[in-house]
């Protein structure tokens, strides 16, 4: 399914289920996004993740719920608000595991005409993350060596941080506009976005199911 | 014809550029010699349009750049930094080049043949999908100037391209600039090492205390002394504090280096040379501990790995490539304090000692000045004389010449000479650029096929 679809249908559910309190739309989300995971075929550790981070979060809801609720249904709002819990952990994974950000990035800037500074900006925020660790690693041993030793919450390891995130940004901007990119300016591109009609056709058929759930449950 | 008028530019109360013009005909290629720190980045950057101030002050074939965007400016002028690292904002040489030709509007179904014309034109097909962070700072400056290439601009400034990349890159690049230049192209290099141009330019310009001269005798200026031979001693294996076991190092499925033992870390200086991307600046990383390795690497017979991390820093620093990683303070008399205070030789390094190697190293006037709003070479003078004053047993020095013109790479050498004969360090320098650097060196380490050696002579 295309990213942007994807998004804007995972965006949509989950605005919706923050309005409602119905038990089987939660249990209908759990139960696609769950196929739509397993599906997508996971590292067995992000599977585990998955079944492992909401029993914290429920078994709060759930006491909290049954123990010091001052109305009659306590244990059935436990039971939505467990179910709801689950669906908003796994929606949000079906998106954030299974999509390619860069193609996700192509349709808000192809489809959505979303600014194409804000969306190149988020491109290199993202080259830029996996170089976070070194980097600190780099920072601390750097500063060992002038007699210094920065732990992970010294101040000063934070002003280093601090700076050389600016001048990242600073780089990076130079980097961009002498390549040629001209904020707010139209550009062509290499790979044109295409969405196909199935996948607002399949978007549509989830959300009309979701509907009818909430209207006959 | 790309013209400069009457250019001035104060940074600070710090006059920088004082009424430059300068004239380039179309189809020339033209050399830009200057001191470190006199401002020729600031220059490039000028004629470059990218100080929106200056902009209308630069033309090109009767185009003047002020107002031109981005976009339409590229297809005029291009330039190439000097820092391999700050030129790209995608993760693969490809994506790189596909974004730039997507910025300049280019039609899609011109792009393929575009970029793939560029990228041949450098020969650098075979990386064009890996990501920067595998690329050596050879390959990151030819796909600096492919990029230039597919933008198909006119001039192309390019400042200190290779100041940390090695002869042979250097020797290929600057032979595809000779052919964009038979197409037309204009060109314009900074450099502080003047060899292989004689033949290639036909103007040399001279960047001083802010002003431009043009150099009337070519033959004078590049008749420089030839390099004498240098021979330079095998160093005992008894000597060295650092020794390789079974070592193994490698950058993602590349191997960098194999070899069973090699001890290193002489009383002296040693040069420490290899081709570009051939993992030098890699070793020194799993020598300070930032880079994983395979095999052992002991300190005078300690594994490294089992002292503490901030004990064997007091043992072996590493001065980095990029300086301001080192800097702790704002100022630098606050930086020159908190070495002094951490410094493991306190008789050596007085006050008037330090005051002294200050004015040595012309720092000493910037005393209360930012650390961050040095020039290059100053930074770098700094960093050197902030890490010889600390004074570890090992100091590795990892391309601490880039960017200095010669009479400063005397100087700084001078001190670490004169330095480490009170204090017994053991010094390893990478460096490209041999220059006026031979004469310091008492031994020489070569990294080739993956294996280390000490070789007797400079080449």
């Amino acid at each position: 399914m295309n990213a942007g679809v994807k998004f804007l249908l995972i965006l949509i559910v989950s605005l919706e289920i923050s309005f409602t309190l119905n038990f089987w739309v939660n249990v209908a989300i759990i139960i696609v996004s769950g196929f739509y995971l397993i599906y997508s075929r996971l590292s067995w550790q992000r599977y585990a993740l998955l079944l492992l981070l909401p029993i914290l979060p429920a078994l709060g809801a759930w006491t909290s719920f049954t123990m010091h609720s001052t109305t009659e249904n306590g244990e059935q709002l436990a039971a939505i608000m467990i179910t709801r819990i689950i669906a908003y952990i796994w929606l949000g994974a079906a998106f954030s595991f299974t999509t390619n950000m860069s193609s996700f990035l192509d349709t808000l800037e192809q489809k959505c005409y979303i600014p194409t500074t804000f969306i190149y900006g988020l491109r290199g925020a993202l080259s830029f993350m996996p170089h976070i660790r070194q980097e600190i690693k780099t920072m601390q041993q750097a500063a060992r060596m002038r007699g210094i030793i920065l732990r992970s919450y010294s101040p000063q390891l934070l002003f280093k941080a601090i700076l050389i995130s600016l001048q990242w940004a600073e780089r990076l901007s130079t980097a961009m506009i002498s390549h040629g990119f001209t904020e707010n300016e139209e550009r062509t591109h290499f790979l044109t976005v295409h969405i196909n009609k199935r996948d607002w056709l399949f978007a549509f058929c989830l959300l009309f199911t979701l509907q009818m759930i909430y209207i006959f449950s | 014809m790309l013209k400069l008028t009457k250019t001035s530019l104060t940074y600070d109360d710090t006059p920088i550029l004082k009424d430059i013009s300068i004239d380039l005909p179309n189809g020339s290629f033209n050399l830009l010699v200057g001191p470190s720190g006199s401002g020729k980045s600031t220059l490039m950057k000028v004629i470059a349009g990218m100080i929106p101030t200056l902009a209308d002050h630069v033309t090109i074939n009767q185009q003047n750049l002020a107002g031109l965007p981005a976009y339409k400016r590229a297809g005029f002028v291009g330039l190439l930094f000097q820092d391999p690292d700050t030129q790209f904002a995608m993760s693969t040489p490809w994506e790189e080049i596909i974004f730039t030709l997507e910025n300049l509007k280019v039609a899609p179904s011109e792009m393929t043949e575009r970029a793939n014309y560029a990228l041949d034109f450098v020969n650098g097909s075979q990386f064009s999908h890996q990501s920067f962070d595998t690329l050596s700072g050879g390959e990151k400056q030819k796909v600096a100037l492919a990029i230039m290439v597919a933008m198909q601009s006119k001039v192309l400034l390019l400042d200190e391209p290779f100041a940390s990349i090695d002869i042979t890159s250097r020797q290929e690049i600057l032979k595809q600039l000779k052919k964009l230049q038979m197409n037309g192209v204009t060109i314009l290099v900074t450099d502080h090492d003047y060899s292989g141009y004689a033949d290639l330019v036909d103007d040399v310009f001279s960047f001083n205390q802010q002003h431009i001269q043009k150099i009337n005798n070519l033959n004078a200026f590049f008749d420089q002394p030839s390099q004498v031979d240098y021979q330079f001693k095998q160093p005992q294996e008894s000597q060295s504090v650092l020794k390789l076991n079974q070592f193994k190092l490698s950058v993602g499925s590349r191997t960098l280096i194999d070899i069973s033992f090699f001890a290193l870390a002489h009383s002296g200086i040693t040069l420490f040379s290899g081709s570009n991307g051939s993992g030098k600046s890699t070793l020194f990383n799993a020598i300070t501990r930032l880079k994983p390795y395979q095999g052992q690497i002991m300190y005078l017979n300690q594994d490294i790995s089992k002292i503490k991390l901030n004990t064997y820093a007091k043992k072996v620093a590493l001065i980095f490539q990029s300086a301001e990683k080192q800097f702790m303070k704002m100022t630098v008399s606050e930086e020159l304090a908190l070495s002094q205070k951490h410094t493991q030789h306190p008789n050596l390094w007085t006050n008037e000692a330090i005051e002294s190697a200050l004015t040595t190293l012309q720092l000493n006037h910037l005393k209360d000045h930012i650390v961050y709003q040095l020039s290059g070479g100053q930074k770098k003078k700094l960093q050197v004389l902030l890490l010889l004053i600390i004074g570890t047993p090992v100091l590795l020095l990892d391309e601490p010449l880039a960017g200095l013109d010669s009479q400063s790479i005397i100087t700084v050498l001078s001190l670490i000479k004169q330095t480490i004969v009170e204090t017994q360090q053991r010094i390893i320098i990478i460096s490209h650029q041999l220059n006026g650097v031979l004469d310091f060196i008492d031994y020489h380490i070569v990294l080739q096929n993956n294996m280390l050696t000490f070789t007797e002579t400079s080449t």
